[in-house]
């Protein structure tokens, strides 16, 4: 077929000048913030005041920031791997031929389809509640007195918690990508397997999980971007002013972008700054599951 | 909905009617644009949208009015930035002087010339022009007061008084406790309050921020005292064995009748009834002073909602006077008894029935303090503050720990 180089221009320009502003100018500008004292994200490039390294270095000295680091480091280690090995689980015996497939498929993706404040609201007022809670009563109906006075929303336990109810609602998205990844899989594969005699525990391991590795990275990289973007379950449980248990950078880039009530000195700068950092620790995790996890070796 | 929820209902409507202050300068044919800070549907937004109507009506002026709700902290300045035409605009009061403070008009001379000084209390409308630098960057309306709320069946069932000294306030938990009830609760959400407005007391709140921005947590030993304070609450018993609990579980059992006080501010009658569904009669009294404190019972946290007018309104003189409006006369009044808040106008001297007996403890406060009686001074520790002192109130760690806890962060 003949390239018309004129159509490919007036279909492509509308797009990429669109992409170039909403998305191509705000990373620059975002990328320049991060070097320059700025009061707010609409400041007037002309009132910018070149610092250099100055934002990095504060927002580096700043406990507020290494405890959210910290915080975020913890959501995505022991989170991702709870709901990877859980997705993973579910989404084994869902392939497995059971019977109500898809009633359970739905059930465990349900919670995806409901809004992030409503399950936050439900997880604190009706699980984790100190005097009505469910796992409250659960545990005083079984007579263990002292798990049913666990503090699940005090400030030792609250990240915790938040992780819990966190992964729930992430599971069926994770489960999803992982039936898709197994449902590729030839089925004779398994049929010669099973004719050798392997068992269902051999298949997984010697069949399911090796073909698994280009989902197990898409899964990665998707948990990994949706950890760094962590946001509203950190400000649904901690409603009114951020605290340490829950605070993720996210919560502190806005805090300095915007204000709270409490700070009335505004810093986009340093939120920038933050913004650069997080950006960066994606593109680390990108690099590094691109060079541990190879998939380009298996064809079937 | 209750009687008395109607009754506010008809009163503020009835109120809303006749409201007055609508100067004879404004322009027929004049439109003029009104960012709020309250989504549509909310008692607020339903009284004001009833003061446009009346302006409109009075003046000619139309009013095109945005409910942003609370997301207008991260909207105003950037729209403002971008060109947009907002006349006036509404945020917490204390963010519209410094954050927002350059957008902002200052109001003086148009103040001025309708004697706002006699329709605006004087603690509120200093504060603003402190913030801002001399200027009188935004009109406050809706203020609120704080100290410790109780539920006043219990005490007259104990047979207490409102203590004012710290001494008295221990007696009275006391007397509570053996009464079978729990004296006082808390949430984590305001634990930096409980914390603030104790230190405060022995140091006042500029020291607070001295000890919060210089680290002379174990330097200071008022730092210890009041930490000793809260322990001897948790302790004793005094607290409630939930306590710190999660926002608004806390404050909650005032409504379930299980507990008697708690340390908070005006709005929090109104959402425990609104949480709880209760019906109490509440009381209110300024937080102790202390032995050997720096300030008293004289000294209070307070606050409010501000409106400010667009530094760029080509329509000043009607944007102000709609906002007068609102935060004065009978249109004040009527936002009070719609949304039982306090009238920002002190000529409105009728109270809602909620915070009636809040008044005499706001007449006789002399000292404002700011948000968190300035422990949330450095932005890097209030968190921490916030965490070691939830440990405190929970009983994990003792006063001292508390001290050497922060002493370590700030250090």
């Amino acid at each position: 077929m003949k390239k018309n180089k004129k159509m490919m221009v007036v279909f492509l320009t509308p797009a990429l000048l669109i992409f170039s502003i909403v998305f191509i100018y705000p990373v620059i500008r975002t990328v320049l913030m991060s070097f320059f004292a700025v009061e707010r994200p609409s400041t007037a490039i002309s009132d910018w005041e070149f610092t250099g390294p100055g934002n990095y270095l504060n927002v580096f000295s700043k406990n507020t920031f290494w405890r959210s680091m910290r915080n975020l480091l913890t959501i995505w280690g022991v989170g991702g791997i709870a709901t990877m090995l859980l997705s993973l689980l579910f989404a084994v015996i869902l392939t497995s031929g059971i019977r109500f497939k898809s009633f359970f498929r739905a059930m465990i993706y349900m919670p995806n389809v409901v809004s992030a404040v409503a399950l936050a609201a439900m997880w604190m007022y009706y699980v984790f509640s100190e005097r009505y809670g469910l796992l409250h009563n659960f545990f005083g109906a079984l007579g263990l007195t002292s798990l049913s006075k666990i503090k699940w929303l005090g400030t030792d336990m609250k990240l915790w918690a938040m992780i819990i109810a966190f992964v729930f609602g992430a599971v069926g998205y994770y489960m999803l990508i992982w039936i898709s990844g197994i449902e590729k899989i030839p089925q004779d594969l398994f049929e010669a397997a099973t004719i050798d005699g392997a068992g269902r525990i051999k298949q997984f391991r010697y069949i399911t999980l090796p073909l698994l590795k280009g989902t197990l990275k898409m899964n990665l990289t998707f948990w990994s971007v949706n950890a760094v973007a962590f946001f509203v379950w950190s400000k649904m449980f901690s409603p009114v002013t951020s605290e340490n248990s829950t605070v993720v950078p996210m919560i502190y880039m806005y805090d300095l972008v915007f204000g709270s009530k409490t700070i009335t000195e505004t810093d986009a700068g340093a939120g920038a700054a933050i913004g650069c950092i997080l950006a960066l620790c994606v593109l680390v995790i990108f690099f590094l599951m691109n060079h541990l996890i190879k998939d380009d070796d298996l064809e079937y | 909905m209750n009687m008395k929820k109607i009754l506010s209902v008809a009163i503020a409507s009835a109120m809303v009617v006749g409201v007055v202050p609508v100067a004879a300068s404004a322009e027929e044919g004049v439109t003029i644009t009104y960012w709020s800070m309250w989504s549509e549907g909310e008692s607020q937004a339903i009284a004001i949208q009833e003061i446009i109507d009346d302006y409109e009506e009075a003046t000619g002026v139309t009013v095109n009015v945005e409910w942003k709700g609370r997301d207008i902290t991260t909207l105003i300045a950037a729209s403002l930035d971008a060109g947009e035409t907002i006349d006036l605009y509404e945020d917490d009061f204390q963010r519209l002087s410094q954050t927002f403070g350059d957008y902002a008009l200052d109001l003086t001379e148009m103040a001025e010339a309708v004697d706002y000084s006699s329709l605006s209390n004087e603690a509120l409308t200093s504060a603003v022009t402190g913030w801002a630098d001399g200027s009188l960057a935004c009109l406050p309306y809706q203020p609120y007061i704080s100290g410790i709320f109780y539920n006043k069946a219990i005490f007259d069932e104990v047979g207490v008084e409102e203590p004012t000294t710290w001494e008295e306030f221990l007696e009275v938990c006391q007397a509570i406790k053996d009464a079978g009830y729990t004296p006082l609760t808390l949430d984590d959400a305001y634990i930096n309050l409980n914390l603030g407005y104790h230190l405060a007391r022995y140091l006042g709140q500029d020291g607070v921020k001295e000890v919060v921005n210089n680290g002379d947590w174990a330097e200071n030993e008022a730092v210890l005292k009041m930490a000793e304070d809260m322990q001897t609450l948790v302790d004793n018993g005094y607290l409630s064995e939930y306590a710190p609990g999660a926002y608004p579980e806390g404050e909650n059992e005032v409504g379930y009748g299980e507990t008697a006080m708690v340390v908070n501010a005006s709005w929090v009658p109104a959402e425990i009834e609104g949480n709880t569904d209760s019906d109490l009669e509440w009381g209110m009294f300024s937080y102790p002073a202390v032995d050997g404190g720096v300030d008293g019972t004289e000294a209070m946290m307070v606050g409010a909602q501000g409106i400010s007018v667009s530094a760029n309104s080509e329509h000043a003189q009607e944007a102000f006077d709609l906002a007068l409006a609102i935060v004065s006369g009978d249109g004040d009044a009527a936002i009070s008894v719609a949304t039982d808040s306090i009238p920002a106008d002190p000529n409105n001297t009728e109270w809602p029935e909620l915070l009636a007996n809040c008044k005499a403890a706001f007449d006789a406060a002399t000292t404002s303090y700011e948000w968190d009686c300035g422990i949330d001074d450095n932005a890097d520790m209030k968190e921490t503050i916030q965490e070691a002192g939830a440990q405190l109130f929970s009983g994990s760690i003792t006063a001292q720990e508390f001290v050497d806890k922060l002493e370590e962060a700030s250090n």
